[in-house]
């Protein structure tokens, strides 16, 4: 059969069953755009991961007059005990692993405190010595923090050793549910998509059974009957992915660049590069699904 | 040229055997009638030939393809050396006459000027050269059943089987179609038609095998079966416009 006359049967197929096709290309549209949402938010929060991870820090957090009787016994940590943990960071054991670190007094630290919280009024009940004297550890590998616990848990004048990447696996966690909930949605509109193609294809073969059925008499190959219905589900379908990469686009470069990103200063975002860098998937995963579909069900159909 | 040997068939749905040990030999250039109540197996046997569908055992030899063994995917293009005539023309009624017979070269594959010249042939041969861009329903039954004749022999089958051609139409307008069946037989392809109505069966003088519940009760050539027609209708010449 020739390509002019297949294709011509595709559109006379799609033409009248216009609103079926319709429905095909909106429902690809939004579960690929939540497959693409999905795919976005991996990505930012490996971004996220990269960037943060990267300048993470491990503080060792030294005893002051006021910790816990519980873990600082004996009160504010001594000269020596600070020398103690400065050595052990030179230590052969420590230093391989340590890219470097420095010292915060009590009065670095109310500096910092204060213009942090300048405008509150904590400030006014806050003294240098309440704020804990500490040393903040640059790590060669923010993966190895461990090692740093490890080595100070416990050690006399040490109140707390706090990895700061323990924050971000909670925004992590957060990002990362985000980013399930996204593909949950996207497999429950993925299964409907594919019921729909493969239910609209059913019908615009019921709607043409008396040309199948010439085709067939007159010995039509089983591949030129079914490609044209196959093309249309192709064809919606990748219609519907095209617009769902539209809407990832418009998504990371208005909604996250515009709304999202002055809000959170310091973060990078992901944006048009990595929505087209997804966007190729998104069209052949798009074509793929509606060709199972339609396929399977053109051939289950003529079977019967 | 087409061979059935024992064949048995039951239906799912059916009680007892649609087709019960059925024998039949048709030679290259006959022209025979099946004939036989509704329900008879007339039209299953017919179905067996286009290998629409198979026997349950025995063997259905046709065009020295046994189609018992034929691989589904040898099937259409098995299909392309016969024509198949329906009682219900089986026309699509959005495209015109030219395109409904050129359709069905169409989706074979044949060529634009295979197609451009066999068309217009097949349909001067079947007399509706004059009206190649009437729609279906713009035509008489006989003339509708004329393009489905035209549709089936277009691709230069080596035999028809019609599947009672005339069951819709008046009896002059049969004795239309069955003229134009008799020169398309008289060209040399072997016709095979199940049908039920007498007349038409008697008028031809043709082999007439008569199936009853899924069995031949009666294999006849034309002397035989004549001597009980007292009144054979003739076709008439004037009938036939175009010379084949």
């Amino acid at each position: 059969m020739k390509i002019g006359l297949i294709l011509g049967e595709m559109w006379a197929g799609l033409r009248s069953n216009i609103a079926m096709a319709l429905s095909i290309v909106l429902v690809t549209f939004i579960s690929m755009t939540f497959v693409g949402v999905a795919a976005l938010l991996q990505l930012q929060i490996n971004e996220m991961k990269s960037y943060w991870f990267d300048r993470a820090q491990v503080v060792v957090y030294l005893c002051t007059d006021y910790s816990s009787e519980l873990v600082c016994p004996a009160g504010s940590a001594t000269q020596e005990q600070k020398d103690s943990v400065d050595r052990v960071l030179r230590s052969q054991g420590l230093a391989p692993y340590v890219a470097d670190y420095y010292f915060e007094s009590h009065d670095d630290a109310f500096k910092k405190f204060s213009e942090e919280f300048s405008d509150s009024p904590a400030l006014s009940f806050i003294s240098p010595e309440q704020l804990n004297e500490a040393f903040w550890v640059n790590l060669v590998d923010p993966e190895r923090s461990d090692l740093i616990v490890e080595s100070f848990s416990g050690t006399p004048g040490v109140e707390e050793v706090r990895d700061q990447r323990g924050y971000l696996d909670q925004i992590f966690a957060f990002l990362n549910l985000g980013s399930l909930a996204a593909a949950a949605i996207a497999a429950v509109m993925l299964l409907s998509a594919t019921l729909l193609i493969a239910t609209t294809i059913r019908l615009s073969a019921f709607s043409r059974r008396k040309e199948i059925g010439i085709m067939r008499l007159v010995g039509a190959s089983n591949f030129s009957i079914q490609i044209p219905f196959v093309l249309e589900g192709v064809v919606a379908a990748s219609i519907g992915s095209a617009l769902a990469v539209v809407g990832n686009i418009y998504i990371v470069d208005t909604l996250v660049a515009q709304y999202v990103a002055p809000q959170l200063p310091f973060t990078s975002f992901v944006g048009v590069d990595q929505a087209l860098s997804i966007a190729p998937y998104i069209l052949i995963s798009g074509v793929i699904l509606a060709t199972l579909a339609s396929a399977v069900s053109i051939r289950r159909y003529l079977k019967n | 040229m087409i061979k059935l040997d024992n064949i048995s068939k039951t239906y799912k749905r059916s009680h007892g055997l649609a087709l019960d040990g059925i024998s039949l030999e048709v030679q290259r250039g006959e022209f025979v009638f099946l004939v036989g109540t509704s329900g008879s197996g007339k039209s299953s046997l017919l179905r067996l030939m286009l290998r629409e569908e198979r026997p349950d055992s025995g063997d259905v030899l046709v065009l020295g393809e046994n189609l018992q063994r034929m691989p589904r995917s040898r099937v259409a293009k098995y299909r392309r050396r016969l024509g198949v005539v329906f009682q219900d023309f089986r026309l699509l009624p959005s495209k015109t006459v030219y395109q409904n017979v050129a359709f069905a070269l169409e989706v074979i594959g044949k060529s634009k000027g295979f197609i451009q010249s066999a068309v217009p042939d097949v349909l001067k041969l079947v007399g509706l050269d004059q009206k190649t861009d009437r729609y279906p329903s713009e035509l008489s039954g006989g003339e509708q059943q004329r393009v489905a004749v035209a549709r089936a022999l277009v691709n230069r089958p080596e035999v028809l089987l019609a599947d009672e051609p005339t069951g819709n139409l008046d009896p002059e307008t049969s004795r239309e179609i069955m003229g134009l069946l008799e020169r398309i037989n008289l060209s040399g392809t072997t016709v095979i038609m199940a049908t039920h109505d007498r007349t038409i069966v008697d008028s031809m003088g043709k082999r007439v095998v008569e199936i009853s519940a899924g069995k031949i009760i009666r294999d006849q050539s034309q002397a035989g079966y004549r001597a009980h027609n007292t009144e054979p209708i003739q076709i008439s010449p004037a009938d036939e416009g175009s010379e084949l």
